[in-house]
Formats: structure tokens, sequence, C-alpha cells
């Protein structure tokens, strides 16, 4: 791959030759582990022989259940969802709320769900591995299912990191009138919430919105000064720029707010947030393999030796480390 | 055991086209299989007096498929008639049925049973997805013609299933024998067609003009060949059983 223009970026995953990866993970399994860590939830895997062997291998403390189904031939070529319907029926009866991962072969069939969804307790989600650009995005989509904004009066702040060990707490968050979100799979439930104050800390922002979210943020100044000085010097410097590492199309949309000449960002964390964070930086160039050399008279800001850092932290935190390198390797 | 493809966009006369030409080589002397892989299911309706029957995937639904008495039909010439059917529309996965279908007449060694000289397949010429190529693709019919009249969709669905097998010789890929102009009587009909099969690199190896005839055939729920014999339309269809037995 070499650099392409941001309007040209695929929403689809991103290989360098042939779509081969020795065990990676299918967005069923990253949901499964997921709702694991969530002590009051059932999981229901509706798919076929390879789901069910791999979802099996999850071991849920009773009195919660990890069951799974696997449809008939005759099941997919009528889309005869009733027997299915039965169990996830049987699975909810032990009064938990039940998340039905529906996989590859059954999402492809689109069959009618409505005798699932109508099951109380339960709450159907299509995951089919091929639909994201990283099987990490289908938690976006299943948060979005189990996460309804409830009516009623709002107060205080929640903080969204992924921290909590049940669905009822997680539910519960939602009373509040700022939501803070720190971690991605709760990026589009919450963003769809209307009437509260939703400060998303997942991506980095450009200086206006640290300065106006400096306190819900809890932001310390003087890091926040730390910050806009670097990115002002290289500003300062008046020459068109390539920004490679973690979360470039974030450190970029920080630098252009304090005037850099960012022509171009490199970075192999793709998925469905970096995806939209590229489309909205606008005129930027774009590679997803640090080997492609950066485009002609542009400087490298090169801070990738310190990816593995960056991936546990989120926006600010991310922001103040990818520039903190920088400065040492590329000023 | 020739077994042969017949494809063409929906509503352009496959179904007749094959039905008659199964009663004529029924006529001839040949033991014939009508195959309908449509699930609208109406392939073979013309044999048994315009009544439908029990597909492969109707009686593999109930669950009584041990044997192939549910589905497999012999109408009054002898031609022996079977429809893979599907699911009601909107639902489920039609291409898988079609695939479910084929490997239940394989699993049930129908034709080792049976051994008939011919195979005809009727079949969806919308190839959709990958389950109505299953007859071209998948070693099923060595050979395939397709079925158009010369309106421009015709002739665009009829290049989409040309291209379907344009790896000629290529091993389990039926091999495309023409085109068969079914009429519908636009202006400068056989021009266009000719003119299409070129393109498609392929001939128009057969006309059959539009004919009142298969109405009146049909008003009584027959082939043209089973109701008139004796008629024009008749030894046309008989012709085409001469061509395609080659
Ligand atoms: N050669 C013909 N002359 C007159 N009518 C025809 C002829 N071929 C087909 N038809 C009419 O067209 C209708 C549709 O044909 P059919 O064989 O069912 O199409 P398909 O199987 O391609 O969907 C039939 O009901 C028949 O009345
Ligand atoms: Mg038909």
């Amino acid at each position: 791959m070499s650099y392409i223009p941001c309007e040209k970026l695929k929403k689809r995953r991103v290989v360098t030759s042939h779509d081969v990866f020795c065990a990676s993970h299918c967005a069923m399994d990253v949901a499964l582990e997921e709702l694991w860590r969530l002590d009051d939830v059932n999981v229901f895997v509706l798919g076929v022989g390879e789901c069910a062997f791999y979802s099996g291998k999850v071991v849920f403390e009773p009195p919660r259940i990890n069951r799974s189904y696997t449809l008939t031939d005759r099941e997919i070529v009528f889309g005869d969802m009733s027997a299915a319907a039965a169990a996830l029926a049987d699975v909810c009866a032990n009064g938990l709320t039940t998340v039905c991962l529906v996989t590859c072969v059954p999402s492809v069939m689109n069959p009618d769900m409505t005798p699932l969804e109508e099951i109380k307790g339960a709450v159907v989600v299509k995951t089919p591995d091929f639909e994201g650009i990283s099987p990490y995005d289908i938690m976006g989509k299943v948060y979005k299912s189990l996460l309804k904004m409830t009516d009623g009066p709002k107060s205080g702040t929640a903080f969204w990191d992924g921290r909590e060990t049940s669905l009822a707490a997680l539910r519960k968050k939602l009373s509040a009138a700022t939501h803070i979100v720190n971690n991605r799979d709760f990026l589009p439930a919450l963003s769809e919430i209307g009437g509260v104050n939703v400060i998303d800390n997942v991506n980095i922002h450009g200086i206006d919105f640290y300065n106006e979210n400096a306190a819900a943020l809890g932001l310390d100044k003087a890091r926040l000064r730390r910050a806009a000085e670097i990115a002002c010097r290289i500003a300062e410097k008046r020459k068109p720029v390539t920004v490679m590492g973690r979360s470039a199309y974030g450190v970029a949309a920080f630098l252009r707010s304090l005037g850099a000449d960012v022509r171009a960002v490199c970075f192999a964390d793709y998925n469905a947030v970096s995806y939209l964070a590229c489309r909205n930086l606008g005129n930027v160039a774009v590679s997803l393999d640090y080997a492609d050399p950066p485009p002609d008279g542009t400087t490298l800001l090169d801070y990738s030796s310190a990816d593995g850092e960056l991936a546990g932290k989120n926006g600010f935190d991310k922001l103040c480390a990818a520039l903190n390198h920088t400065e040492k390797s590329c000023l | 055991m020739k077994r042969i493809a017949f494809y063409g966009k929906g509503g352009i006369g496959k179904s007749t086209t094959v039905s008659n030409l199964a009663a004529a080589l029924a006529r001839k002397g040949f033991s014939v299989f009508q195959f309908g892989c449509d699930p609208k299911a109406d392939s073979t309706i013309n044999h048994h007096g315009g009544k439908r029957m029990d597909t492969v995937l109707d009686v593999m639904r109930r669950g009584d498929d041990n044997d192939e008495a549910g589905f497999i039909y012999k109408s009054p010439l002898g031609v022996y008639c079977l429809e893979a059917g599907g699911p009601l529309p909107g639902t489920g996965c039609a291409g898988r049925g079609i695939i479910s279908a084929f490997e239940k007449v394989d699993e049930l060694k129908i034709y080792e049973k049976y051994k008939p000289d011919f195979v005809l397949y009727d079949v969806l010429g919308d190839v959709v997805c990958g389950g109505f190529a299953m007859p071209i693709r998948n070693g099923y019919a060595d050979q395939l013609y397709i079925v158009t009249s010369g309106e421009m969709m015709s002739l665009y669905a009829a290049d989409n299933i040309a291209r379907a097998v344009k790896n000629v010789g290529k091993t389990g890929y039926a091999v495309l024998k023409g085109l068969i102009l079914n009429k519908k009587n636009i202006e400068g009909e056989d021009e266009l067609t000719r003119k299409a099969a070129e393109e498609m690199g392929t001939k128009v190896v057969f006309t059959i003009p539009r004919d009142k005839t298969v109405q009146a055939a049909e008003a009584l729920g027959k082939t043209v060949v089973e109701a008139f014999p004796d008629s024009e339309m008749s030894r046309l269809y008989m012709k085409l059983a001469e061509m395609v037995a080659l």
C-alpha cells in the first residue's frame, strides 16, 4: 500500500497480501469475552459448528449460562428460527439478560429474528465477523443494543471506561447528566443519547475541545500547556509534516488546531473509529503501513516506537504520550 | 446420460421451451428428467394438467425425504418431473436451498437408479447468488443453453449467464452451446439477438416463433407436444429435440 487521500479509504479490513492471519479473534469471540466480564448476563451463540465449539470454551459461573445453538441445513434453507427461539427462551428462564450473538452464517441468511427478539430478557445482536474493520468494532453494536436510554431525571457524571462488572451497573450509569467516554466500545451507544452532555475522550481532538472540557475531564493544566507547546513548536517550523504512530489521525487533529501543516498520517490501529476520524480530518493522505515512505517534501514525526505504551491509553493521555515521544525523537 | 441446463431471464419462456423439449425427447423414446430449479416451482406444471407438485424442499421440510417417492412424478408422456422448490419469499436462503435439493438428489442416487438419457435443468436466470450457479458450475450439467428474446433486459441477463461459464473447458463447468431465441416479436429481433450472441462469443442456435398454440396448450395444462402433436409448433420442438440430442 502507499499513501492515499483519506476520501479513498475503504471501510474494510486491511491486509498486506492475502487475508491470512494466525489465530486472530472473530467478532463473536470478542463479544463473548467482553460479556463474560459482566456477571449478570447469559450468552447464547446462534451459528454453526465452529461458533459453538469455540464459544463453549469460555466457562461461565452458574447460574450464568453460556450456550450455543447449531443451525441445521433445513433451518438455513427455510429460515425457520422456531427451535432456536425455544432454546433461547430456555436460557432466558434463569432471569438474567441473555445476549444472543448471531454469527456469520445466520447473518448472511438474514432471517426474521422477531421470534427471538420477543423473548423477555433476550437481546439479539448480529455479530458477523465480516462486518467490521476490526473484530473489536462489534462491541460498539453490542453495547448499543444493551444500553438503551431510559427516561427520568439526570444528574452527576458517569465515566465509561469499561471497568464495570455488571450490566446493571452499566445501565445505572445512564441516569448521569454528563457522560465521559473513555472506551470506544461505548461510543456508538452514548453518542446517540440526546439531552445529556457526552464528552468523547476516546478520540483526540483540537485544542478548543480541551480548553472547553478541561474541568469535566479533570485535565492537568500544566500537561495541556506542555502538549500545546510541543504542537506550537512543530507549527512554527512552517514545514509540512507526516505524523506516524498509533492514533496519528488524532494527533494530527490536535497539531492542526494549533496551526501545523499536517499533510499525511500513518498508523496501524485501523478500525471503525479511526476510519471515521480520518474521514473527518479531511485533506490528508493516509497509509496503514509503517514501511511506506512518507509523501515527498514532508517531515516525518514518528512516535511509532511508543505504540505499545499508547495502546492502553485513551484520548488526552494518548495525545500527551505521543507528543512527548515526538519531542524526544523528532524535535 | 446428457445433462443440459437452460438459463434465461424470468418469464422469457424457459419452462415452456424445456417442457416441450422434454415432451419431444420422450416422444422420441428417450428417458427424460426435467428438474425445475426456480423457487417458483412451476417448471413442470404443464406435464400435470397445470397442477403444482410437491418439491424436493417441501419434502425435506416435512422430513419424509428418505426416498424420492414424494417429489418425483412421471408425466403421461413419460417425462420424470422434479422441482427443487425454495423457502417462502423473503425468508431463508434460496441459494442454499438449490444446493440442498441437488445434494438430496445425489444422496438418493436418483440418476443412477433411473438411468435417464437426458436431464434438463430449468434454472432461474437472474443468477442472484452462487446457489443458482450450482448446475453449471458444480459438474451437474455438461451443456448450457440460454433462452432469450431480443429485448435488452433479456439479452443483458443472457450476457451475465454467459460470463458465469466463460472459463470454458474448466472441470465442472458447463459448455455454452448457444442462445435459443424465443421470440417476443419486437422489431429487428433476429438481428439484435444475432449481434448480441456474437458479442458473447456464441451463436443463436435455434429460433422459436411466438405462437398462440402455446397458450392454447397451456389452457389445457399441457405442453404443445402433448396437446397438439401435429401442429407446426410441435414439429418445431421435435426439431429442437433432434438438435439437442445430437
Ligand atoms: N414461443 C412462445 N409463444 C407464445 N407464448 C410463449 C412462448 N414461450 C413462452 N410463452 C409464454 O410466456 C409465458 C412465460 O413463459 P415461461 O416458460 O413460464 O417463462 P420462464 O420459465 O422463463 O419464466 C408462458 O406462460 C407462455 O404463455
Ligand atoms: Mg419458469
